[in-house]
């Protein structure tokens, strides 16, 4: 150390001051290539996902409120589309079954209307039959009380008179 | 009573060849292996969800960050300078605190030096040693330089001292501004001597300062051993803490200032 110079008084010495220089340089070089840089990588990446977090959780709400709005809506028209379809599912029910009521009716007139067509037929047929039986039982019964009285000649008129009295 | 004042100059301990290892200088390499093992177990440590070590060193970076942000006003200024500025704030804060380790200073050889018996501590803060301070401003000073030119350019960043242009283009208009490019001419003058000035002042700040509270705390604990010399010591940590950050702002205020894009001169 030159001990005589102001520089030597205060201590400076070249090679002292170079090697506190390395020294020095050494450390910076350490904080930035090791710490800082890694570490603040780290901190700008981070705060950048923070960030699109937020923004990613603010369009959410956004979406989130779009839909709700959307699903009020949505849920108010689909009602309404229900109502209307319920109200138009009554009118065409109530529409069929006065319909259908209308239809039994005529046909239960009709079916009633056939049935006593029916009927009258068979009780026409059927007084013709017991006309007939009748008929057949008198002669038979008149045949039998005058067979013993009548000779063939009165028989035969005493037939043709029972036979247009029947008649 | 035996205390010995610490003198101004660093001790040597022992030699390499010519290299004088003085007790600052073993401090200052202390504090280099500190920063290599550290480094070392923070190089890989890049979690996204932060634990241990890496939370700690995170939050003393964001605690930087805010700062630098004051000054440089943009958050990618400040990510540029923190390797810079963290650095040195980091060195000279845990240079500091480690000079005030028990054993720091006091152990060491008793020689006889100018017919007294004088102890040479083996180990004494690296701060005091004006060697590593003034490597310090140098390397600041000078990096400010060399950013205010590669931001600036060469010519823009000369002219803030040597105004030749402004002189040359005052001719052409005439008048007053001859005057004023004069002034101005001189001004950066005075703009080159403020450069050796900071050089001076940043080193010799921390050196003073870290010196002084060496000889402050020798002399406490040579009058009184036990409870008195506490509250000095407790000033000295927040000496230390308040001159890495005066060390380090300063630097800073450099830094930004120099890679700052100077004023267009007003054309009348």
């Amino acid at each position: 150390m030159e001990s005589n110079s102001v520089l030597g008084t205060l201590g400076i010495d070249w090679k002292l001051f170079l090697a506190q220089l390395v020294n020095f340089g050494i450390v910076l070089f350490i904080f930035w290539r090791w710490v800082a840089k890694p570490l603040g990588a780290t901190l700008t990446k981070r705060q950048e996902r923070i960030e699109q977090g937020l923004k990613n959780a603010d369009q959410m709400d956004t979406d989130k409120k779009k839909f709700e709005e959307w699903k009020i809506q949505e849920m108010k028209k689909i009602r309404s589309e229900a109502d209307n379809i319920l109200r138009q599912t009554n009118d065409t029910a109530n529409k069929i079954k006065q319909e259908t009521i209308v239809d039994a009716n005529t046909q239960a007139v009709r079916i009633i209307a056939q049935a006593k067509d029916a009927i009258n037929v068979e009780k026409i047929q059927m007084l013709k039959e017991a006309k007939q039986e009748v008929a057949t039982l008198v002669i038979a019964a008149s045949e039998n009380i005058l067979r013993s009285k009548l000779d063939s000649k009165h028989d035969h008129e005493l037939i043709s008179v029972s036979i247009k009295h029947v008649k | 009573m035996i205390f010995a004042i610490p003198p101004l100059v660093a001790e040597p301990i022992f030699q390499i060849g010519h290299f004088p290892v003085t007790n600052a200088y073993i401090n200052s390499s202390l504090a280099v292996v500190f920063f290599l093992v550290v480094g070392f177990i923070l190089r890989r440590k890049t979690a996204m969800i932060p634990r241990g070590l890496q939370n700690f060193a995170e939050a003393v970076l964001e605690f930087m960050l805010k700062y630098l942000d004051q000054v440089t006003r943009s958050r990618q200024k400040s990510l540029k300078f923190l390797p810079i500025i963290g650095g040195i704030f980091l060195f000279i804060l845990f240079s500091n605190w480690v000079g005030l380790l028990p054993g720091v200073g006091s152990i060491g050889r008793w020689i006889v030096h100018e017919g007294r018996l004088t102890l040479v501590p083996i180990l004494r803060s690296a701060n005091s040693d004006l060697n590593l301070t003034l490597a310090m401003a140098v390397f600041a000073v000078g990096l400010s330089h060399v950013l205010g030119v590669a931001t600036i350019g060469f010519f823009r960043y000369a002219n803030k001292f040597i105004k030749l242009a402004d002189v040359v283009r005052s001719f052409r208009r005439g008048g007053m501004s001859i005057v004023t490019s004069l002034i101005e001419f001189g001004v950066g003058f005075l703009e080159i001597i403020s450069e050796v000035a900071k050089l001076i002042s940043l080193s010799f700040r921390l050196f003073g300062n870290i010196f002084a509270g060496e000889v402050l705390l020798t002399v406490m604990l040579g009058l009184v051993a036990y409870v008195i010399p506490l509250p000095f010591m407790f000033l000295e940590i927040v000496v230390g803490l308040i001159q890495a950050l005066v060390f380090a702002m300063l630097t800073l205020v450099y830094l930004t200032m120099a890679t700052a894009e100077v004023p267009q001169a007003a054309h009348h």
